[in-house]
């Protein structure tokens, strides 16, 4: 095979095709953009450095503090930022995903039919992974040739924000304080070199191999695949692996608490906290595998108990083939994941706050916990927002098969009423059930993670009197209230000129209280955004004429 | 001319007179025309004639006299003889096809009916050949065309002998129950 | 001589035995139908005969040579060169057009797409629709996606083609003309041919006759 054929029919150009190549381009194009900011972060040059005080500790000479944000600043808090970086790289691998298996059914046909035809399972098997290679490196391309564009359009030298003086920089003798512009974004430093090799070679490569493991049953035998029975129940494991990951971490917390009780503490506690974070991944795994098995076991429900035509033929088609409607959500089950463990990490440490408030403990930068908190909201609602167009994509590539149906179907007099509800009750008979377990696992993880807090029995607060520090006042519990807001928030005018707080009695676990309102309103956005785009879809679909669907090739 | 050997099927049961054969007749074949007592009572003139069935015997039940008839040798050998040969291929065979197939599970069992649809279809078959070979060859429409009609009766009959093929146990139940 | 050969093979779907035991011979140049009530196992013994499943058990043979113990690459290199496919429909690649569709074994076995065109639009040409070359198969009607299907087919030059239903899905007077090109260029080519069809005025085109009932080759029904 030349490679002029090879290019030929990876890129047969059917309509489907276009947009999933133009999808593909974008969500390459976005992958690379992740993964050099990833590159960026990592490559970032110090901005602090270890001096040793005379008394042989040491300190951080915040002698490159150049960034107008503390978290591009503090070194301590590099892990965080490039987590966070690295998390943006998911919603584009999401979109990825998505656009691989919009036309999927046309292609494997397609892919059959090339193996009828004399093409040989290699053959076929690179003309898919050709397909999708090329694609994502275009898309790859385009990134490593944005990305010094963006950082030029971004570069923005400015004289505000966190600057730190020599009398901040508390104690060493020999501090430098940073003295020139200050920058937002860390414009000043190059991606690592092998952030553009992951870009322009790694990518396209997995993005290829991926798209050729998923052929393996349809390239051994073209008509047996398509000959082979569907699996009707679908498999129950993923429930149990939400189970099994739900029960790591309670154990892994237990065994955390035991240790905290032995007085045990650093290396000791890796080993517990790595097992904990491999039960967060398995839950995330789990819960959009889970969505079939859930939506499976609603459609049998639904039949048992539904008269009305439209929840029948929804309950039929999710039981027909579970897997087809769970994947075409499965990012936005990932979404409640996702918005569940937000949640709960702001339920937690807010919680947090809360406690050590009520014996007069303050964290130090509240501002920084905040900025940390809405980008994280702020990347959710990006994820959010890719999802809906996955689904989007999936709902418009699943009406566009189930276009010949649906014509027979309205041939044969059902309404287009009967059609649209049972659309939108298929996409729900998944996603309800999906984002419920979502959330909830999701929520459920950080708390285990955390654990509980520890509070005294009671609290005695002696108050200082704001004129005569020395003077001590009967405390009001409006003027302690005052006292506590203000310093938190660093106002100015408390009742008090200090107040001290006396831990009484013996200290207990407490539990945060389930954020019963803010889950509603997470799991209300997700299902919203569902609702949305199946609506959109359906206007998508309202377009192609039922009559070609009908008409016999 | 094959109510002949209709009859001679009829009677390959056993003995029976004019009137019995009549209404076996009508209900072997529901679907064609009933047989008329004269045409009955003349076939079997005509077979005595031709020392194909022989008087059985007679009996009077209040009423004229009535004799039964049954095969001779000879008619046993025409009818064989008549089952195994096949009807020329040809447009408007009519119910020929069917009428064969009723005696042959009549007078025979359900192999002589398979056999015989078996040695029609290859006989058909060999004619269609001849024809699609006429009409690949032919120089004229009309002769195309005429190739044309005869393909399309005979492929109908083709059609009819493999229905039957797969309904001959059911046949032959409902015929000789 | 004999070019295909087809020992008690055998395939069973699930609990459903499709072919059982079946034995059939092909000669070099002979045109052959395979007849049978639907669900006799006609469509099962054509693929397992032309190497696109693999049968349970028994043997198939190919020109001297075991065929259904190759691997899949080989069957597919056999499939471009000395074998032909034709099926009732869906065999064309909806999104290439009919001389891409055409070339299409060639392109697969290395030819350049100026010279695997150029033997495309030949055998298009033969077939009657060298007009509709451009075209996609969507836009051609029945009749003309099964010539270029044959075209495709026949391409390479194969020594034996394996047609099912070839006209199952047309009208008498398409079908007609479909298979009156088919036996001739066969002929002209002394390319044998596996003709499935359930019916019989189709195959009256062949030189000899086979009968399939459950799985099961019957002989007793020849010409």
């Amino acid at each position: 095979m030349r490679f002029t054929t090879l290019v030929r029919l990876a890129y047969p150009g059917s309509l489907t095709d276009r947009v999933r190549i133009a999808i593909t381009i974008v969500g390459a194009l976005l992958a690379g953009l992740s993964v050099l900011a990833i590159g960026t972060v990592l490559n970032m040059a110090p901005t602090e450095r270890r001096i040793t005080l005379p008394d042989g500790g040491w300190s951080l000479d915040p002698y490159s503090w150049r960034y107008t944000s503390t978290l591009l600043n503090e070194s301590g808090l590099r892990p965080g930022l490039i987590a966070m970086v690295a998390a943006t790289i998911i919603p584009a691998l999401v979109l990825l995903a998505q656009a691989a298996r919009l036309g999927g059914p046309a292609r494997d046909h397609r892919l059959a039919t090339l193996r009828l035809a004399g093409a040989t399972p290699r053959q076929a098997r690179t003309i898919a992974a050709a397909s999708q290679a090329f694609t994502v490196a275009i898309g790859g391309v385009l990134a490593a040739a944005t990305y010094p564009l963006v950082k030029w359009l971004l570069h923005h030298p400015t004289m505000d924000g966190v600057r730190i003086t020599a009398a901040q920089a508390d104690g060493g003798p020999e501090t430098h304080p940073y003295t020139g512009l200050l920058l937002p974004l860390p414009t000043d430093t190059w991606p690592a070199w092998w952030s553009w090799v992951v870009v322009i070679v790694v990518l396209p490569l997995v993005a290829g191999l991926i798209s050729m493991a998923g052929l393996r049953r349809l390239i051994k035998s073209p008509v047996e695949a398509s000959r082979r029975a569907r699996r009707e129940r679908p498999r129950i494991w993923p429930v149990w692996l939400v189970a099994a990951g739900l029960a790591d971490m309670s154990a892994c917390r237990a065994w955390i608490d035991a240790l905290d009780r032995a007085g045990q503490s650093g290396d000791r506690l890796i080993a517990p906290y790595v097992l904990l974070v491999v039960g967060i991944a398995v839950i995330c795994v789990g819960v959009p595998l889970s969505a079939a098995t859930v939506a499976y076991l609603g459609a049998k429900i639904t039949l048992r108990y539904a008269h009305r035509p439209a929840p029948l033929i929804a309950a039929r088609r999710v039981l027909a083939d579970p897997y087809a409607g769970s994947r075409a959500v499965s990012a936005l089950l990932v979404c409640a994941v996702v918005f569940g463990a937000l949640i709960g990490i702001r339920t937690q440490m807010d919680f947090d706050l809360e406690v050590q408030a009520l014996y007069g403990q303050t964290i130090g930068d509240r501002e920084l916990y905040e900025l940390v908190m809405n980008m994280l909201s702020a990347l959710s609602v990006i994820f959010i927002g890719f999802a809906a167009v996955g689904l989007l994509i999936a709902l418009v590539d699943a009406a566009m098969t189930r276009r010949r149906t649906e014509a027979a179907l309205l041939a044969a007099g059902t309404s287009t009423r009967v059609l649209v509800n049972a659309r939108m009750i298929g996409v729900f008979l998944v996603a309800v059930p999906g984002v419920l377990l979502g959330l909830a696992t999701g929520f459920a993880s950080p708390s285990l993670a955390s654990g509980p807090q520890h509070a005294p029995a009671a609290v005695e607060t002696v108050c200082h009197d704001l004129g005569n520090s020395e003077l001590i006042v009967p405390c009001t519990e409006a003027g302690v209230a005052q006292q506590k807001k203000a310093d938190r928030d660093g106002g100015n005018n408390p009742a008090y000129s200090w107040v001290e707080y006396h831990s009484k009695g013996p200290w207990h676990a407490v539990h945060a209280p389930i954020p019963w309102a803010r889950l509603g309103l997470a799991g209300g956005v997700d299902l919203l955004a569902i609702a949305l785009v199946t609506i959109l879809s359906l206007l998508v679909g309202r377009r192609s004429p039922a009559e070609t669907a009908l008409r016999t090739t | 001319m094959s109510t002949r050997h209709l009859l001679l099927g009829l009677l390959a049961r056993g003995p029976q007179h004019g009137y019995e054969l009549k209404r076996a007749h009508d209900d072997a074949l529901p679907s064609a025309k009933p047989l008329a007592f004269g045409q009955v009572y003349a076939t079997i003139g005509r077979l005595e004639r031709d020392g194909l069935i022989e008087p059985a015997g007679s009996d009077r039940v209040a009423g004229p006299e009535r004799v039964s008839y049954q095969l001779t040798h000879s008619g046993r050998t025409t009818l064989a003889e008549w089952l195994d040969a096949v009807e020329t291929p040809a447009p408007h065979l009519g119910g020929a096809l069917l009428e064969k197939v009723v005696v042959a599970l009549l007078a025979a069992d359900r192999d002589t009916a398979t056999r015989y649809l078996v040695q029609q279809r290859a006989a058909h078959m060999a004619r269609m050949r001849e024809l699609i070979q006429v009409r690949q060859t032919a120089t004229s429409v009309s002769e195309a065309a005429a190739a044309d009609y005869t393909i399309t009766h005979l492929d109908a009959d083709l059609r009819w002998m493999q229905q039957t093929a797969a309904r001959v146990d059911a046949l032959e139940k409902e015929i000789r129950p | 001589m004999t070019l295909l050969t087809g020992r008690a093979v055998t395939k069973q779907y699930g609990r459903t035995a499709a072919l059982a035991e079946a034995d059939v011979e092909v000669a070099a140049g002979e045109i052959l139908a395979v007849t049978g009530p639907s669900g006799s196992g006609k469509s099962t013994l054509l693929l397992c005969l032309s190497g696109i499943v693999t049968p349970d058990s028994g043997e198939v043979w190919f020109a001297g040579a075991r065929l259904d113990d190759r691997g899949e690459a080989a069957r597919a290199v056999l499939r471009r060169t000395e074998i032909g496919v034709l099926l009732q429909h869906g065999q064309l690649v909806p999104e290439l057009t009919a001389v891409e569709n055409v070339a299409l074994p060639l392109l697969l076995g290395g030819a350049t797409r100026g010279s695997a065109a150029r033997s495309a639009e030949q055998w298009l040409d033969r077939f009657g629709v060298a007009g509709e070359a451009a075209k996609r198969p969507g836009e051609l009607s029945g009749g003309q996606q099964q010539r270029v299907a044959l075209a495709r087919a026949l391409v390479t030059g194969p020594r034996l083609l394996f047609a099912d239903e070839p006209t199952g899905s047309l009208d008498s007077v398409a079908g007609e003309s479909v298979l009156a090109a088919l036996v001739s260029a066969a002929k002209d080519n002394a390319t044998a041919v596996l003709l499935i069809t359930h019916d019989a005025t189709v195959a009256a085109y062949a030189d000899r006759e086979v009968h399939l009932r459950d799985g099961r080759v019957l002989s007793g029904v020849t010409a």
